[in-house]
């Protein structure tokens, strides 16, 4: 059973109070640590009192890094046993349901992690169907959290229908447990509904809950969640034909990320796209490249500029580059983005099928037959494998490969 | 000792981690394979420099780099891994190794050439293992990483 979240207060109190004993380590679990200052003050009492003074130093320790004891103490408290605890503090008596919450919730972090969406969300939804019976349906916060989780994994697949379901039910549960949309885990919820129901069309609704939330935030404070709003309020008002509230919003976001001190990196390079996307579409070419570049620069520094992100920067250079008739740099970026496609997003084909599709066209402007026969058949293998032989965009890609002259085809 | 040549295959999914942290692959890929691990593994043992110039496809990926395996180290993303499956098939085993023993002068630079166009059933079987763990590589959707250590 849990022994719910350890508070700050109370491990400082306890630091301040018994922290010679180990006393706020014994209450954050650490309890190796706790018997080690334990055993160190009694050694230091009988035999050498400067060690009392060694001790003094370790428990300063301590409150210096409590802040980091404090988030693994709670992080381990809500993997290993929030599962168990229903709203309002209410136990399950299912440890089977509890188990295989955990089993499934374990694959579901693994393969999130990878980014393999399909993998979470097929292991998600085995952890949330076992945590909805732990938790006797909620309302829960774990529950809640959970439902926002998998809301985002069907919005990253496009799935939107049941990215709504989860996300409504997430909101709603929030909003039982008493929370307000600008509570940490809630904000997130609102901000993936948000962006659900923008993807869906129904902006009218998206705009409202971004007002919800920009309402619950605080005031000028740049945060990453503050960023996040401008981000997405950005989108939607580019979605909704709103092009300079949009630019605005970009060009706030983007001053506010410079003031934020521990930035979120994919939502920094996120942000920088965006704008850079913005300009390039009113041709500020310059401008436009150095945004994408600080982008790749970032993604550069985070994971070697392995990412999807990254894939998007160098797919956005590619298409400057062809508007700008320097096909040889087009080149370069198109077959980047393919690669870091292939390596970041294996499974999802028509992501790597709109590179295939840029590639294709730069070789054959570049009188490169031979590759671009290559890459117009992979195009249609790829569109063949993800929506049939007979859909229109598989005859279209059938249709541009017959029109590369006959000798280069590959046999 | 003589360097030896071997394909892992690995999740499509868990190649980024391995492109962007190659160090610790050694105890990665004695990982066990419901653990996270590997999917399969081949081994081409000295046949290494045979089995890339015989078929160069089953090779054609990118620089691991960073990797602690040996010099050679080079991945194939799981498309590639698709592609090299394809062009497998067409491959005919038998004429294919006929045509190395046969165009000695052609191999004879290769590591061990002369060993394996004496023992071409062995080589053979090699091929026809490999061929089967690059389909098995494909229907899984898996990355594979060759190296020689």
């Amino acid at each position: 059973m849990s022994e719910g979240r350890k508070s700050a207060p109370v491990a400082y109190l306890l630091a301040l109070l018994t922290g010679l004993v180990g006393g706020h380590n014994f209450y954050l679990g650490r309890y190796v640590a706790g018997v080690g200052q334990f055993a160190l003050t009694l050694i230091g009492l009988k035999f050498a009192p400067w060690l009392l003074l060694v001790e003094l130093l370790w428990v300063l320790g301590d409150v210096v890094f409590m802040k980091k004891f404090l988030h693994h103490a709670n992080e381990l408290d809500a993997d290993g046993a929030e599962a168990t605890e229903a709203g309002g503090g209410e136990t399950t008596d299912d440890p089977a349901a509890v188990a295989t919450y955990h089993k499934h919730q374990a694959s579901y972090k693994g393969a999130y992690d990878m980014g393999d969406m399909n993998g979470a969300a097929r292991h998600g939804t085995l952890a949330l169907a076992a945590l909805r019976v732990a938790v006797k349906g909620g309302p829960n916060d774990l529950l809640a959290g959970n439902l926002n989780n998998m809301g985002a994994v069907c919005r990253l697949l496009g799935d939107n229908t049941r990215a709504r379901a989860y996300l409504d039910e997430s909101v709603r549960m929030f909003r039982q447990l008493g929370l307000k949309p600008g509570a940490e885990d809630m904000a997130s919820s609102v901000n993936n509904l948000a962006l659900t129901c923008a993807d869906m069309g129904d902006h009218a609704a998206a705009e409202r809950l971004y007002k919800q939330l920009q309402a619950a935030l605080p005031a000028g404070q740049a945060t990453n969640q503050s960023v996040r709003l401008l981000n997405n309020l950005a989108n939607l008002y580019g979605k909704t034909g709103k092009p300079m509230e949009s630019e605005l919003a970009l060009e706030r976001a983007l001053v506010m990320a410079a003031k934020v001190p521990d930035m979120d990196v994919t939502l920094h390079t996120d942000l920088l796209n965006n704008c850079a996307s913005t300009l390039m579409d009113r041709q500020a070419w310059d401008r436009s490249r150095t945004l994408y570049q600080q982008a790749l620069a970032l993604q550069e520094r985070a994971c070697k500029g392995i990412s999807r992100a990254a894939a998007t920067s160098h797919n956005d250079l590619g298409v400057m580059a062809e508007k700008l008739g320097d096909w040889a740099t087009a080149q370069q970026h198109h077959e980047r983005a393919l690669h870091l496609k292939q390596i970041c997003v294996p499974d999802e084909l028509l992501v790597i099928a709109k590179s295939e599709h840029s590639l294709g066209g730069v070789y054959f402007a570049r009188g490169n037959f031979a590759q671009a026969a290559k890459m117009a058949t992979k195009l249609v293998a790829t569109y063949t494998q993800a929506l049939g032989s007979t859909h229109p965009e598989t005859i279209q890609a059938r249709t541009n490969l017959a029109a590369i002259p006959h000798e280069y085809l590959p046999q | 000792m003589s360097a030896g040549g071997c394909f892992v295959s690995v999740g499509g999914y868990r190649l980024r981690k391995i492109v962007i942290d190659p160090t610790g692959l050694y105890e990665y890929f004695d990982t066990p394979a419901d653990s996270g691990g590997p999917t399969g593994r081949q081994t081409v043992e000295q046949a290494w420099d045979v089995v890339q110039a015989l078929l160069p496809e089953t090779v054609n990926g990118a620089t691991l780099e960073g990797a602690d395996l040996g010099e050679t180290c080079l991945y194939l993303t799981p498309s590639r891994v698709v592609e090299a499956h394809a062009q497998l098939l067409k491959r005919d085993v038998s004429a294919l190794v006929k045509h190395f023993v046969d165009e000695q002068e052609r191999y004879k630079d290769l590591y061990w050439a002369n060993v394996w166009q004496e023992d071409t059933e062995w080589l053979e079987q090699v091929i026809r293992e490999l061929m089967q763990f690059f389909a098995a590589a494909a229907a899984r959707g898996d990355a594979v990483i060759f190296y020689v250590g």
